[in-house]
């Protein structure tokens, strides 16, 4: 009996850390997760709102809503509170931080663009063409804003020179209808979307490194990307 | 003992079984957790991209004229957009649900339409399940609702359709603005409403604002000026015609529209408008005495360059209403015509039975729109009047006597006496407005030569004239002497062309600030400064049949904030417009020497409305 007793000792401890160890994972294992997907919910909002607030700026002057200003994008950054993109109480972003964002219209250059940017107007056009407007038919950066760990992130649609792009992000007539650096490749764009002549599409981008979150080191969640276009 | 040993061998696992209980329910539990979460994440996606398409499918409407081409369009951009936002099958989800962009127009607090266009997309998709599928859901319905607003556009287009744009040439300049009016309009959705306003002698609708222009209707409008009799043949009304055209905008009625006026013209506006008072006494003036004309002796004035004592025809004082138009040359001596329709529905003008009867069978009516010897009029009207019929003062800015506003940090207010009435008139220093010819012209070719040679006399061809001094020589725009002293010379070409240029800028000054509308009967109920909010864009072609050309006058129609150089000038610094109004909206202002440009600049001008009006 007291053998027997013996051999029991220390059974309730032993099952009760088997369990602990396995409740453990997959406690942890479950908050990563959630994490990892509070934050994704969390950078896609962060792209949706950018999306939003680069309408604003690009489709009405009037708003006047300059988002090549820190406080403007303060406005992002503290959307993406947690992040490590930018610290309170101002939320200016970081330039070394954990995250950025990329604010761009791209444009399929036509006649309107190349009429309004190439100055004087040949004689013989329209019909426009590369020659007479360096860019027409191409896709180009017509606004260009990075906000954040610019560094360590790019834009996946590439980078215009910053000598074309304006104090408020825009980028001149002039340099959407000549500036051939601007172009964007069609390979780049046609695999996501295809645009009409004169037609653009507003694209935000969000980068943010959330590997924090993992309680365990051997869990190391990717980057996480989120784009979006309208 | 026994009863010992029985107890611990039933308690022996028994964590293990009330672990393999919560790790079975542990396991649900988070399972559920994660495909609550996977579902979260596909509904953000999904909100995300039906956002995208519906703003998409708001700026495509204008790849097409017609509601169902607009609305194909409107699909299939919403549903590329979609796409580059959810892919297809996208964290394992089925087919895509993407219903066609709704279009809706919003209305006000009493039902009206308002100018603006909702679009509604809906979307939806099956997302499948990790771990509810152990209790059989495979997939659950994941759906989002995407809205975004598109600013209408209400646009007027104002075409010159005077002689000067005659030009000899194939194609002329008539035939170049045609064309290049409809390309233009291919760049706007049925969805935007737009019309045409001509103006020669007299402005008339020709075309209706209308949201069906993409049918053809416009297009074929458009065309019409080409086979109108006497096409782009007569005189360039432009008050009237702007006038009109923003009768057309209150009309359409949409306040929160992009509402816009884009005024073609190529030369300088020569047809003041107004209600002209009749020459009761005699004076010193112009010729030309109707009596010449009638083969009978003793015509006193028969020349244009010569003044003399001008015989009286009307015994009894009034007025006649109608547009009084610049005959042919820019000089102070030229012929006059008049008195033409300001707007084709208003009457002809009436001229009082005490006027010579041979004199008024000379005078444009409705049985003779030219005139046999238009020029007489200069003998029936005793000249022009501080006011044309729409209020413009033919002065100069200010639309009101007493006392016009005074908008610009640049102008300065002060008092004079006008003409003979005695009558005190409160003014801002634009009423000494002068219209200076270009004169830089080096570089200029062909036509614009020919214009710049003509009009490179500065300060010469419409210079206002000076309220306080009335200087002697004839130059003057009003008469220095006489009953009629100080008041506008009706029997100058030049002066004609300064009156309607005054009163031009003051219409367009007067359209861009008007708030009435605003608030109070009629009105939206909110207080504005301006329930429309036009904005007035300008295209300006010169060099055809030696116009002049003027720096400011299109860009203060414009109320750009500067004043842009020529094609004339081999140098030129641009400076502030002095008429600048930071409170009323900026339009785009475009010139050219070229008329194989207009369908450029029409485009440039596309380009500039599209982004503001999306």
């Amino acid at each position: 009996m007291r053998t027997r007793y013996k051999s029991e000792s220390g059974q309730a401890m032993l099952e009760f850390s088997i369990v602990t160890i396995s409740l453990a994972f997959m406690f942890a294992g479950a908050f990563t997760v959630g994490a990892l997907l509070n934050k994704a919910l969390q950078v896609s909002n962060v792209t949706r709102s950018a999306a939003v607030l680069m309408v604003t700026s690009v489709t009405n002057p009037k708003a006047d809503l300059n988002l090549v200003l820190p406080q403007n994008q303060a406005i992002l950054i503290r959307e993406a509170s947690g992040l490590g993109m930018g610290s309170p109480p101002s939320y200016t972003p970081n330039a070394s931080g954990n995250g950025a964002i990329f604010l761009s219209k791209i444009i399929l250059v036509g006649a309107n663009e190349c009429a309004a940017g190439v100055t004087p107007i040949p004689s013989g056009v329209p019909p426009w063409n590369p020659s007479a407007c360096p860019n027409y038919n191409s896709y180009v950066f017509a606004y260009y804003v990075a906000i954040g760990n610019n560094t360590r992130w790019a834009s996946n649609f590439g980078t215009p020179p910053s000598a074309a792009v304006l104090s408020d992000g825009t980028i001149s007539a002039v340099n959407i209808a000549t500036n051939t650096s601007l172009q964007v490749p069609s390979t780049t764009m046609t695999p996501i979307i295809t645009l009409a002549q004169s037609q653009y599409a507003l694209i935000s981008e969000t980068y943010a490194d959330v590997s924090g979150i993992s309680v365990f080191s051997i869990f190391k969640p990717p980057v996480i990307y989120y784009r979006t276009i309208t | 003992m026994p009863h010992i040993v029985t107890k611990d061998r039933k308690r022996r696992g028994f964590i293990l079984l009330t672990h393999a209980l919560m790790v079975f329910f542990t396991i649900a539990m988070i399972g559920l957790a994660v495909d609550a979460g996977t579902m979260y994440v596909i509904k953000g996606r999904l909100s995300s991209a039906v956002d995208a398409a519906a703003l998409a499918a708001g700026r495509s409407v204008n790849l097409a004229n017609t509601v169902p081409a607009a609305s194909a369009a409107a699909t299939a951009t919403a549903t590329q957009f979609f796409n580059a936002n959810f892919p297809n099958g996208y964290l394992g989800t089925g087919t895509m649900n993407l219903t066609t962009p709704t279009f809706t127009q919003e209305t006000d607090g009493n039902g009206n339409p308002n100018g603006i266009l909702d679009i509604s997309v809906n979307a939806s998709v099956p997302a499948p399940t990790y771990f509810m599928q152990i209790f059989g859901i495979k997939t659950v319905n994941v759906s989002g609702t995407g809205t975004a607003t598109r600013r209408g556009t209400v646009m007027i287009l104002v075409l010159d359709t005077s002689v000067s744009m005659n030009t000899p040439g194939n194609p002329t300049a008539c035939q170049e603005m045609v064309a290049a009016a409809q390309q233009f309009i291919t760049n706007f959705s049925p969805y935007d409403t737009i019309g045409a306003v001509q103006f020669g002698y007299t402005a008339s609708v020709l075309y209706a604002p209308s949201t069906s222009f993409g049918n053809g209707s416009l297009n074929t409008a458009l065309g019409s000026i080409l086979t109108q009799p006497g096409q782009c043949g007569d005189n360039t009304n432009t008050t009237s015609g702007l006038w009109l055209a923003y009768e057309q905008i209150k009309s359409v009625g949409l306040p929160l529209a992009y509402n816009s006026i884009v005024l073609f013209t190529d030369g300088s506006p020569n047809g003041v408008s107004a209600n002209f008072p009749i020459r009761t006494q005699s004076d010193v003036r112009y010729g030309k005495d109707y009596t010449q004309y009638t083969g009978a002796p003793g015509a006193t004035c028969t020349s244009y360059g010569n003044t003399c004592t001008m015989p009286v025809i009307c015994t009894a004082a009034g007025t006649v209403t109608g547009t009084l138009a610049q005959g042919a040359g820019q000089t102070d001596t030229g012929a006059t015509n008049g008195l033409f329709r300001p707007v084709n529905t208003d009457a002809w003008a009436s001229y009082p039975a005490t006027c010579n009867a041979t004199a008024v069978g000379y005078l444009p009516s409705s049985s003779n729109n030219g005139g046999a010897h238009a020029d007489i009029a200069r003998q029936i009207l005793a000249y022009i009047p501080d006011f044309d019929i729409y209020g413009n003062s033919t002065h100069g800015v200010p639309t009101t006597s007493t006392p016009p506003t005074c908008p610009g940090s640049t102008c300065t207010v002060a008092t004079v006496t006008l003409g003979s009435t005695g009558a005190s008139y409160t003014y801002d220093t634009r009423d000494f407005w002068r219209f200076q010819c270009n004169n830089v012209c080096t570089g200029a070719t062909g036509s614009a030569a020919a214009a710049c040679s003509t009009d490179s006399t500065p300060g010469q061809q419409y210079e206002g004239g000076v309220w306080t001094s009335f200087p002697a020589d004839l130059n003057s725009n009003f008469f220095t002497a006489g009953p009629y002293k100080g008041f506008m010379r009706p029997d100058q070409p030049t002066t004609i062309v300064a009156a309607t240029m005054n009163t031009a800028m003051a219409e367009a000054y007067w359209i861009r600030g008007d708030a009435s509308g605003c608030g109070g009967a009629g009105g939206n109920g909110t207080a504005c400064a301006t329930k429309f909010h036009p904005v007035i864009n300008t295209i300006y072609l010169l060099g055809n049949a030696g116009d002049a050309a003027d720096h400011e006058f299109l860009p203060i129609m414009s109320n750009t904030q500067t004043i842009p150089a020529l094609p004339y000038d081999s140098s030129w610094t641009p400076y502030t417009n002095p008429a600048f109004l930071t409170d009323q909206e900026q339009g785009l202002y475009q010139v050219t020497a070229d008329k194989t440009q207009l369908t450029a600049l029409f485009q440039k001008l596309a380009s500039e409305v599209l982004r503001l009006s999306h």
